[in-house]
């Protein structure tokens, strides 16, 4: 049985503030609500990756915020967060439970994979030794830990060929993420697990709270502008869906449109704390660090496609045996999907709010690497796919070469070349969402 | 005599509508039913609650216009097309560059409602409101019937982020 009541007060020493919001509630309440009393282990732990926004993200040194979990029904059926003026914002446990608990597992088995690689041990050998690990696996042991169906867990794991301690790392970093005292035996493993998942979780979390936070504070804190919006293509993504150009014209909210915004200059805030503290460290555990950001980077992006294509679009909770993460039919043929991921009204298209955090995070350096950038592929990319062709006015031979121009960057060159032909067939030649190597 | 009962309502509400929006009258309640906005800019400026603002009784929202436009023509069509589906009656109807003001009786519903659109393309911004307008003390707002006016703030918002310049445009 979960706690009946738990709030935690965040309270904040941060040295760089951004500038105070004239009359913006000094005290925000992020109140966390739940259809049912299942296991919500990992959200009652989100203060850790709270009290990261908060402090990487710049907000006010004053500012009170507080997390409240008492475990009761959601007023009305919805899924993500809700924010308001008055400083309140409520939040559905389960679909952000879910999402941080996917986090854990696939930062764990990143940390398997990387231990393994870094002692010499040979890619092939090592995916033999630690299986093969995406999102979706992670959502699948999430959903069924959930439903406290242990059977399911063991199958799942058995199933994608983990090791049987995998899990065995997650309840470690959930140990430390509960405990600030506890003394792990587990060694570099879990640090690397720990850090990715706090970095996944922190940047999930900037996207999510980011946005609520400006609407519960009136306005955003922030004023510098984002990457996105200094390029312009945040103005030109958003002019192109209220004037219908190239996409079927949606009605755009500014006040959605402006948290947005503020969503996206929070999570490059606190996507560079990170890199700044990797900076801090001594050369020898830098490169660790920086493979927990890169690591971090792209499960938060997994995460956030997961939660506009299936949570966003209506659905939580595990997905039917047959689909995979809100990809209902999204077959070999794109015409077969029968995704409802259009969005609520008002606001930006799920593709372009995807799009335009990709972006965010593709143009920030993760390592002395530069090739350590992240994009859209594989089930992220599938994702992306099925939305862009929903929100996109696409002409009669569904050809899209202006979205190849303008999501080139963040997609792998074989979806570009789906986009340019308007071939989505499986062995058609150069077509695939696989991750570029 | 119900002729001039009838007549004398009617020159009541005349002279509230001449009064327009300037000044609320002790005696007379404003229900704010829809509130809409465009604006052209996105640039930093106050976020409120965007899709989940329910400050007004019907809708109120704000909304992005890349390409604002005046669009009065539009707005008036829209509030005739309205008051024919409602049965309503046009008692006032302004035009003026960048304005529109629409004041209409409906049967069996107390007061007149006041439908304003104003834009100015300076700083980019328009914005709609349809207001309910009781006179006395005894009307409570609460119980005012708001049967027919959801169906306005659709067609409102059609109108206010139209894609084609009004004929009239100044």
């Amino acid at each position: 049985m979960r706690a009946a009541f738990l709030i935690l007060t965040l309270s904040l020493s941060v040295s760089a503030a951004g500038d105070d919001l004239r009359a913006s509630p000094q005290k925000i309440t992020v109140n966390l609500c739940a259809a049912d009393v299942t296991s919500h282990e990992w959200s009652e732990n989100l203060g850790g990756s709270l009290q990261e926004v908060l402090e990487l993200g710049k907000y006010p040194k004053d500012l009170k915020v507080e997390l409240s979990s008492m475990g009761k029904a959601c007023r009305d059926r919805f899924v993500g967060c809700g924010g308001k003026p008055n400083g309140q914002i409520r939040c559905d446990e389960q679909s952000v439970n879910r999402l941080l608990e996917a986090s854990a597992w696939l930062a764990a088995h990143d940390a398997q994979q990387k231990v393994r690689l870094d002692l010499g041990v040979p890619l092939k050998k090592v995916l033999e030794e630690v299986g093969e690990m995406d999102f979706y696996a992670a959502l699948q042991i999430a959903d069924a830990s959930n439903n406290n169906d242990s059977d399911e867990v063991s199958h799942v794991i058995k199933s994608y060929r983990l090791r049987d301690d995998l899990k065995d790392l997650v309840t470690e970093i959930q140990k430390v993420e509960t405990d600030p005292n506890y003394e792990s035996t587990a060694g570099v493993a879990l640090w690397i697990a720990w850090r990715t998942h706090l970095i996944a979780s922190s940047e999930l979390m900037a996207v999510l709270l980011g946005h609520e936070f400006s609407h519960a504070m009136g306005g955003c804190h922030l004023h510098v502008p984002s990457s996105v919006e200094r390029s312009g293509q945040f103005e030109k993504l958003a002019s192109m869906q209220g004037r219908g150009a190239g996409f079927v014209r949606k009605s755009l909210s500014i006040d959605e449109i402006r948290a947005d915004a503020c969503a996206l200059r929070v999570l490059e805030e606190v996507d560079a704390g990170f890199v700044a503290r990797d900076s801090a460290t001594n050369a020898s555990s830098r490169d660790l660090a920086q493979t927990t950001v890169y690591g971090g980077r792209w499960i938060a992006l997994d995460a956030y496609a997961e939660l506009l294509t299936n949570s966003l679009s209506g659905r939580t909770g595990s997905a039917p045996e047959s689909h995979r993460t809100g990809l209902y039919q999204l077959g070999p043929n794109i015409e077969q999907m029968a995704v409802d991921v259009e969005g609520s009204e008002g606001y930006l298209y799920q593709a372009l709010r995807l799009a335009l955090v990709a972006t965010t995070l593709h143009e920030r350096q993760a390592s002395d690497d530069p090739r350590h950038k992240v994009v859209l592929c594989e089930d992220t990319a599938r994702q992306f796919v099925a939305m862009l062709h929903i929100a996109g006015d696409l002409r009669d031979d569904n050809k899209s070469p202006e979205f190849a121009d303008l999501f080139g960057m963040i997609v792998p060159t074989g979806v570009v070349i789906g986009l340019r032909t308007g071939v989505w067939r499986e062995k058609y030649p150069g077509w695939s969402y696989a991750c570029d190597q | 005599m119900k002729t001039l009962a009838v007549n004398l309502l009617l020159s009541c509400a005349v002279v509230l509508a001449q009064q327009g929006s300037k000044k609320q009258t002790p005696r007379e309640q404003r229900v704010g039913l829809i509130e809409l906005e465009a604006t052209s800019r996105i640039v930093d400026g106050p976020i409120r609650e965007g899709s989940y603002d329910d400050s007004f009784r019907i809708k109120r929202a704000s909304y992005y216009a890349p390409s604002l436009l005046d669009c009065s023509d539009r707005v008036a069509d829209a509030a005739k097309q309205w008051a024919k589906i409602q049965g309503a009656t046009i008692i006032k109807s302004d035009r003026e560059p960048h304005r529109v003001l629409v004041h209409f009786l409906e049967p069996k519903t107390p007061g007149f409602y006041e439908l304003l659109y104003r834009i100015d393309l300076t700083i980019g911004t328009a914005r709609v409101t349809f207001f309910h307008i009781l006179k006395g003390d005894s009307i409570v707002p609460e119980a005012e019937p708001q049967s027919g006016a959801d169906k306005l703030a659709p067609m409102l918002q059609e109108a206010l982020t139209c894609v084609q310049p009004s004929s009239s445009s100044h």
